[in-house]
């Protein structure tokens, strides 16, 4: 039972996707998935999915990492597709026990299947060309006029690189801690559902642990590395718009509005 | 310009941990300090900065004490701490962005700590690592991007706490090595560990117990006095055992020696 997960793996390619400024890239992003949710069609979600498939192309991330992001989410996935197939009211085109499978409830399943995968692609994306490092400065500096009415901008993002840096330190720790446990005759993965879960308190107590000796040890390394929060820090880091960042946006943007329009 | 500890006491919790610690070391030298666990070396470690106040006595860095408060930054500027755990001590998820933490910190601009950066990389040998994930990088490699955090804050001393003890045989030669290069280029060093190894070239060797100075001198003084070493609990290194066992049987040395290379000299010329 080992975890693996794709979310926050920064793939450090060289393509201009990857140069491109991450607040463009943030807001582009935050574009696409305000569009998914306006579109009521079909026809709408061609022109976003072949704007995703210039991104992931220009990219060069192999696709085999966007589907990897969309793995774990196929069982949810396909339930909203099954509720939506069997509870929308309207012509029945197949009956099976007591489902009604109608053809409504065929078109907004397929919806909501189209829906997911673009919401998750493009996120998946967001995170696979910024560094973590670069979302959270991109995401400080697009809520750092909200600090003046005392919105703590930098802690947040603070926190947030911390929580992304720590994700691979914690599955790794998590594995080990499993596998310590299987050696000591531990079953975690058979029984009931209340047992299994049952099952996770010896895994999830030493990582507990664990995870609070971190944090005061980082706490400390920060602190001898002269950390005092936002105040007076500066960025190694400049991020300074070109031409080529504006170009995108506009597409961006152009191609949110044809979506919706159509 | 040195670091100067003079009759340092510090309790924890009401239980005394250092009592009257006394030494001094400048910049460029090579200071160990060993001792068997709860010797207080950590605690020692965490005092040469101010992150702990003395409770007694004085540590005083170039000219400034590090009672000073108004004068912490300075201070943790100039003496840079590097723990044990090379994962808890990395705050950023890129080589060369968790290298700029330090100097962002301290507030300097875009362009130097971009300097500073290439500069740190560059020292501890992993300038063409500076754009992967930490996570992708051995537990040596680790330990050299947080030497490389400090050195980027341009520190006069750097005091590491058991820099090597949860790394494999090839990261700790990597550390060391860094380490000596580090001290031969004018960084005054302290090197807390309980491998005596690896203190074969410091100028001088302290050792703790029980939060005295148990005994201080040079790397030969102490690493041959098998005698003090199994008193307070530490294993005498390798070569210096067999050194002794040597002259146990009649081999006379001038100088004892120490590393392999020393050995080597001394039995075949």
């Amino acid at each position: 039972m080992a975890i693996e997960i794709s979310f926050g793996q920064y793939l450090p390619l060289d393509s201009f996707i990857h140069r491109l400024d991450p607040r463009i890239k943030l807001i582009i992003t935050l574009i696409n998935i305000i569009t998914i949710f306006i579109i009521k069609d079909f026809i709408g979600y061609i022109s976003l999915a072949c704007f995703l498939l210039f991104l992931i192309v220009s990219s060069k991330v192999p696709p085999l990492y966007i589907f990897r992001g969309l793995k774990p989410l196929i069982f949810f996935i396909l339930l909203t597709f099954f509720l939506h197939l069997f509870t929308t009211q309207g012509t029945v085109i197949f009956q099976w026990w007591i489902l009604k499978g109608t053809a409504e409830g065929l078109r907004n399943g397929l919806l909501m299947v189209v829906r997911f995968m673009l919401l998750i692609s493009f996120s998946t994306l967001l995170t696979l060309t910024c560094s973590p490092l670069e979302l959270t400065d991109a995401m400080e500096s697009l809520m750092s006029p909200l600090k003046r009415i005392g919105f703590p901008a930098h802690e947040m993002a603070m926190m947030m690189s911390i929580a992304l840096r720590f994700i691979p330190v914690l599955v790794e720790e998590t594995n080990r801690i499993i596998k310590a446990q299987v050696a000591r005759g531990a079953d975690i993965e058979s029984g009931s559902i209340i047992n299994r879960a049952k099952n996770l308190i010896p895994i999830l107590v030493p990582l507990f642990v664990n995870t609070f000796k971190r944090a005061d040890d980082l706490a400390l390394a920060m602190e001898v590395r002269c950390y005092r929060g936002g105040e007076g820090r500066t960025r190694m880091k400049e991020y300074v718009l070109s031409s080529l960042d504006f170009l995108i946006l506009s597409i961006s943007i152009v191609i949110a509005i044809i979506s919706i329009l159509i | 310009m040195s670091i100067e500890v003079k009759n340092l006491s510090f309790d924890y919790e009401g239980i005394s941990v250092l009592r009257d610690v006394n030494f001094q070391i400048d910049r460029g030298e090579f200071i160990g300090i060993a001792g068997p666990n709860g010797s207080g070396k950590s605690t020692l470690a965490r005092c040469l900065n101010g992150i702990f106040s003395p409770v007694k006595g004085e540590v005083v860095v170039d000219g400034i004490s590090v009672k000073d408060t108004s004068k912490q930054w300075i201070i943790r500027q100039t003496v840079g701490l590097v723990f044990q755990n090379p994962d808890n001590q990395l705050v950023a998820s890129i080589v060369e962005e968790d290298v700029a933490f330090g100097p962002e910190n301290l507030g300097i601009p875009p362009a130097i700590i971009r300097e500073r950066v290439q500069y740190a990389l560059e020292r501890v040998g992993l300038i063409n690592e500076r754009k992967r994930p930490v996570s992708s990088l051995s537990g040596g490699q680790k330990q050299r991007v947080a030497i490389a955090g400090i050195l980027a804050m341009r520190p006069e001393y750097i005091v590491l706490d058991e820099p090597t003890s949860m790394l494999d045989p090839v990261g700790r030669k990597e550390v060391l090595s860094t380490v000596l290069q580090l001290k031969e280029e004018g960084v005054g060093i302290i090197y807390i560990t309980h491998h005596l190894e690896e203190l074969v070239y410091a100028d001088k060797i302290i050792l703790l117990y029980k939060g005295e100075v148990f005994k201080e001198g040079s790397a030969r003084e102490i690493l041959t006095d098998e005698e003090t070493l199994t008193r307070i609990g530490l294993e005498i290194p390798e070569i210096p055992a067999l050194s002794l066992r040597l002259k146990g049987l009649g081999i006379d040395f001038n100088e004892t020696p120490l590393t392999i290379e020393e050995m080597v000299n001394v039995l075949f010329n």
